[in-house]
């Protein structure tokens, strides 16, 4: 690894996660009372993260605006499942032979490509990778192997994939623990440098102390004040961080490493404990995983104890369709009132389920001060997956202690839209997702941003959630 | 959010009304108090052969200002670490050295170092050290010893000693048992720590005792050093070590003499437009949003976004040419000239320039504009100081009565709400009437009139008479009881009239030169050099050299004695 990334990963610098899910969730028990989150009752599904509520926004009321909007080049709107490609680019997506593509990057592109600008403005070399990506793919079968250059936004893929993207997507943990840690661990560097900054150091102090000797005495607590910066210097040098890759095991095999029930678990943790690496590694600045697609089987829910009591293997846990059975006026399913509560308790479950694992597998888990500088984002394209509606999406930010741009330990709600029913309209949608994308630009230090996605849609930052 | 500021600003300033203004009139102090030296310019022969006793602060006790440690700002760091490796200093990445901290407008130099600046020299000097090990080329450990030894002497400002040498070589062994360990691995870490050598990043300046136990004469290296410092951001050269070990800077009139060649030269050029630069604030300038292409605010400001670069060279031109030639502070808020690229002068309206000795930019006539002004009229400063038009006024009146009036206003609080924009009235009309309520009124009395001699000109420094439909009033003064006058060009003969500007520009010089506030105790200096400003009429080099020459800069007061 770069010296200059170990000591970096040192050194306060902003990063940013993008944690996505499709299909919205159940907003019964997501959406919280708008204001102060330590006032009110906490929503189940936002529960697993009780221990950060200082360092929690839930936005409720931002809508996916591609997937709802005409653009600037008269482009209707391609919405339900077919925004999750406008959600983070800010774009309305459009059929290109017969692909849905999003017409401009999604914003984890635009910081990667920032930060490094940034970086290399002020000397320090970039990050190995600018953006971590993983998991977007829908599946190996059916779309184009996010690996291989040309790929493009999919009806299932939340970042921009295409031959200009800087760094390729890894359909799950084995794949992107195969590319980024192929060379090894880091041990000997870190022990080395270890050694070489105790060796300067030890010189520094004996100048210093030269210097010192030399001066009037008035002078000298200028010198103290130098040697106690020297001696802070050492007693870090215990706490380089250590780069050794995640412990992953070896991957099962005979399964899509993306999502498969048994091994959620194993999926899920491995991924965000390699990104957790990475991003204290500094091996990169801009993680992105998208935990899971419409498809595919919750059957997570049966191999943990604390909510297998609650399904058997004869449930019908096709994530896909629970989302459907969940509102009244569902779209393809005649849901008695008993399927409906069934399903909303699964959708509750899975994102509790996964609020854990965010917990404990990755915030809890960062050095401090990789963490105090910090942004997550985590998001659906949609509010109720049974409604398909692109309004009111489930939004949920984590800010770091040091970063200070947003207002934290709160909830903001805008719009009169209902999310438990799509059909009824409303004059006032709420906030564009494009504003919290310029937002998020600049709670990274990226100031110059003004705009991300369609020209033609709201933008500038959301200034009612700046701190 | 920042309208609201803006505008909170606007009423708030009435808060302070009291402390507002108070001197804002007042003489400057007279030419009483002591002789700091620089004014008398014969005897220069006879200056090595004078008794030093003679030359003691005569108001010692008063006279000189506290002086902490000297711990050497960014730009000096720059400076001499380019000065030691001129071959690979366009790829040292010298934004990694920590700025110091500012007091007023100014870096501050004496500030005790914090924790996290010992660990930002350090990540500098880790980033640079392979970039300067590269370029050396060493393949045998005498070559790698006189790479430390050379390096060290300009890095230090003087000859390192053996024990110091001897300590830096020690650091080409490898420190324990690690493979690969080579020669220029030892270098690299010789360098890292030679980067962020205490012997580099402070003047260490002892002195010599004076009757004063807390007062040092400089010793003459250490005035040399302090002097090349200042005016080249280098070591001294040969010329000024040579002047020092025979005796020519034991005087204010040989330290006169030293900084006049010195600061004739181009390599002044940097302390000069570091002056400037801090003096208008113009770090900050380019970041306004209609500076930056692409937003919508630039798009409301045609051509100004792709000006920037040449705005910046005119004002560095500008300032530069008129320090190697008239210095004269009237001619820099007066002048009817500049020096702009095609682009620059399209955009001001003027014919395009012709070249001269005095800059590589060709020169500019502004006599046919109709209120351009020296350096008042840049787009730099003009730029700079205009947030949102609808009250520029506020910004702009501020800039004039704090940076170059010396003058302090009340900070602006955050809470106020933002009142209407009025239709139907003009911008100023319009800006009356916000700060119009008694609570406004107290520092917008004074702040409005300096501000509204700005209302020619909008955000990017583009001239109107008429402005929004109305026809534009520039009418104000900067001083109550002075006379009425008109635009940014009433503006600058007001400026170079003004015994409070003069003096203010004489506390400013004296700030960025001593690297910190003047205080009660530095007012002998800063009046000594006032007056020699003054005789000079009012030509700035006079001034730097007053300053350079007076007891302040050539004696330490320490800290706490």
């Amino acid at each position: 690894m770069p010296r200059l990334r170990v000591e970096a990963a040192q050194t306060a610098r902003p990063q940013i996660v993008f944690l996505t899910s499709a299909q919205g969730t159940d907003m019964t028990t997501w959406r919280p009372t708008p204001g102060d989150l330590i006032a009110s009752e906490l929503p189940y599904q936002h529960e697993p993260l009780a221990a950060y509520l200082d360092n929690l926004l839930i936005l409720d009321g931002i809508y996916n605006i591609g997937g709802v909007r005409t653009d600037s080049e008269g482009t209707p709107p391609n919405g339900g499942h077919e925004a999750v490609g406008a959600t983070l680019t800010g774009t309305a997506v459009r059929v290109v032979d017969d692909v849905l593509v999003a017409n401009g990057p999604s914003v984890d592109e635009i910081i990667a490509q920032g930060l490094a600008a940034r970086a290399a403005a002020s000397g320090l070399a970039p990050a190995p990778i600018p953006a971590l990506r993983i998991g977007m793919a829908k599946s190996p079968h059916t779309d184009p192997i996010p690996d291989a250059p040309g790929s493009t936004t999919s009806v299932n893929a939340f970042h921009w994939l295409d031959q200009h993207v800087s760094a390729p997507v890894h359909w799950g943990p084995w794949y992107a623990y195969e590319a980024i840690f192929s060379e090894g661990g880091d041990a000997e560097t870190l022990a080395r440098l270890r050694a070489e900054r105790r060796s300067v150091l030890d010189a520094l102090s004996g100048e210093v102390n030269r210097v010192r000797a030399e001066l009037p005495e008035q002078d000298r607590d200028h010198l103290d004040a130098h040697l106690d910066g020297i001696r802070k210097l050492e007693q870090g040098l215990d706490n380089l961080v250590e780069c050794t890759p995640p412990e992953i095991g070896e991957s099962p095999s005979g399964f899509n490493q993306w999502t498969s029930g048994p091994y959620d678990d194993a999926i899920v943790t491995s991924t965000l404990g390699l990104m957790a690496t990475a991003l204290s590694c500094g091996m990169t600045d801009v993680a992105c995983y998208k935990i899971r697609g419409q498809e595919g089987r919750a059957r997570m829910l049966l191999h943990d104890p604390q909510y297998a009591d609650a399904y058997t293997d004869d449930d019908d846990l096709d994530y896909h369709a629970l989302a459907h059975r969940m509102p009244a006026s569902n779209m393809d399913y005649d849901a008695t009132p008993e399927e409906r509560a069934f399903s909303r308790q699964a959708y509750a479950d899975i994102w509790h389920w996964t609020g854990r694992r965010i917990k404990e597998g990755f915030l809890d888990v960062l050095p401090d001060h990789v963490r105090d500088n910090l942004i997550v984002v985590y998001l659906s394209e949609m509010s109720e997956g049974g409604t398909h509606s692109n309004y009111n999406v489930p939004l949920t930010i984590f800010q770091g202690s040091s970063v200070g741009y947003f207002q934290t330990g709160k909830a903001f709600r805008w719009g009169g839209f209902d999310v438990f029913d799509a059909a009824k309209p409303s004059d006032d949608p709420g906030e564009p997702i494009t504003k919290l994308l310029v937002s998020l630009c600049h709670a990274v230090g990226m100031h110059d941003v003004t705009s991300v996605g369609d020209a033609a849609y709201p933008q500038g930052a959301l200034q009612e959630v700046m701190a | 959010m920042k309208r609201s500021r803006a505008i909170g600003w606007v009423c708030a300033l009435s808060i302070g009304f009291v402390g507002c203004y108070a001197g804002i009139d007042a003489e400057p102090p007279g030419a009483s108090g002591a002789d700091g030296g620089g004014e008398d310019d014969g005897g220069a022969d006879d200056d090595a052969d004078r008794d030093r006793d003679d030359d003691e602060p005569e108001a010692c006790e008063g006279c000189v200002g506290a002086s902490p440690l000297h711990r050497l700002l960014r730009a000096e760091m720059v400076g001499v670490v380019s000065q030691a490796f001129p071959a690979v200093a366009e790829h040292i990445p010298f934004e990694l050295i920590p700025a110091n901290a500012t007091i007023g407008l100014f870096e501050a130099n004496h500030l005790a170092i914090t924790d996290d600046g010992v660990a930002q020299y350090g990540r500098f000097a880790e980033a640079a050290a392979p970039v300067v090990v590269a370029e050396a080329g060493c393949e045998d450990e005498d070559c790698a010893a006189t790479f430390v030894r050379e390096a060290a002497s300009t890095l230090f400002r003087r000859e390192p000693t053996e024990a110091e040498v001897q300590a830096l070589l020690g650091l080409l062994e490898a420190p324990e048992d690690i493979p690969d360990w080579s020669l220029a691995s030892g270098m690299r870490q010789a360098t890292t720590a030679l980067l962020q050598a205490p012997q580099l990043l402070y003047e260490v300046e002892v002195g010599e005792p004076t009757d004063d136990p807390a007062l040092r004469r400089l010793r003459p290296d250490e005035l040399a050093r302090r002097l090349s410092l200042l005016l080249w951001r280098q070591a001294p050269p040969q010329a000024l070590v040579d002047a020092a070990n025979a005796g020519k800077l034991d005087t204010a009139e040989g330290v006169a003499e030293q900084a006049q060649w010195m600061l004739d030269d181009p390599r002044a050029d940097a302390m000069i437009v570091g002056f400037f630069d801090r003096l208008l604030q113009l770090e900050a300038f380019g970041e306004q949003p209609r500076f930056i292409e692409g937003t919508s605010d630039a798009e409301d400001y045609p051509g100004a976004a792709a000006l920037v670069d040449s705005m910046r060279a005119e004002t560095e031109a500008f300032v530069v040419a008129l320090m190697h030639t008239t210095g004269s502070y009237r001619e820099l808020v007066t002048a009817q000239y500049s020096f702009a690229d095609d682009a620059l002068a399209e955009y001001y309206g003027v014919a395009p320039g012709v070249p001269t000795d005095d800059s590589s930019l060709p020169r500019i006539d502004l006599s046919g504009t109709a209120d351009r002004s020296g350096i008042l009229s840049h787009g730099t400063v003009v730029g700079r100081h205009t947030t949102v038009e609808d009250h520029r006024a506020a910004h702009r009146g501020r800039f004039v009565i704090e940076n170059l009036m010396c003058q302090t206003l009340p900070p602006p609080p955050d809470d106020l709400v933002i009142p209407a924009i009025p239709e139907g009235v003009s911008i100023r009309d319009a800006f009356e009437q916000m700060t119009a309520s008694p609570s406004c009124r107290g520092c917008h009395d004074l702040i409005n009139p300096v501000g509204f001699l700005y209302e020619h000109y909008d955000g990017a420094a583009r001239y109107f008479d008429e402005y929004r439909g109305f026809e534009v009033d520039a009418s104000g003064w900067i001083e109550a009881d002075g006379e009425t006058v008109n635009g940014v060009r009433g503006l600058g003969e007001a400026l170079a009239s003004s015994k409070v500007a003069q003096h203010c520009m004489a506390r400013r010089w004296f700030q960025y030169i001593v690297g910190r506030a003047d205080g009660p105790d530095d007012q002998a200096s800063v009046d000594a050099a006032f007056d020699a400003f003054v005789d000079a009429d009012l030509d700035m080099r006079t001034l730097v050299v007053a300053i350079v020459s007076s007891d302040a800069f050539r004696f330490r007061r320490l800290p706490g004695a």
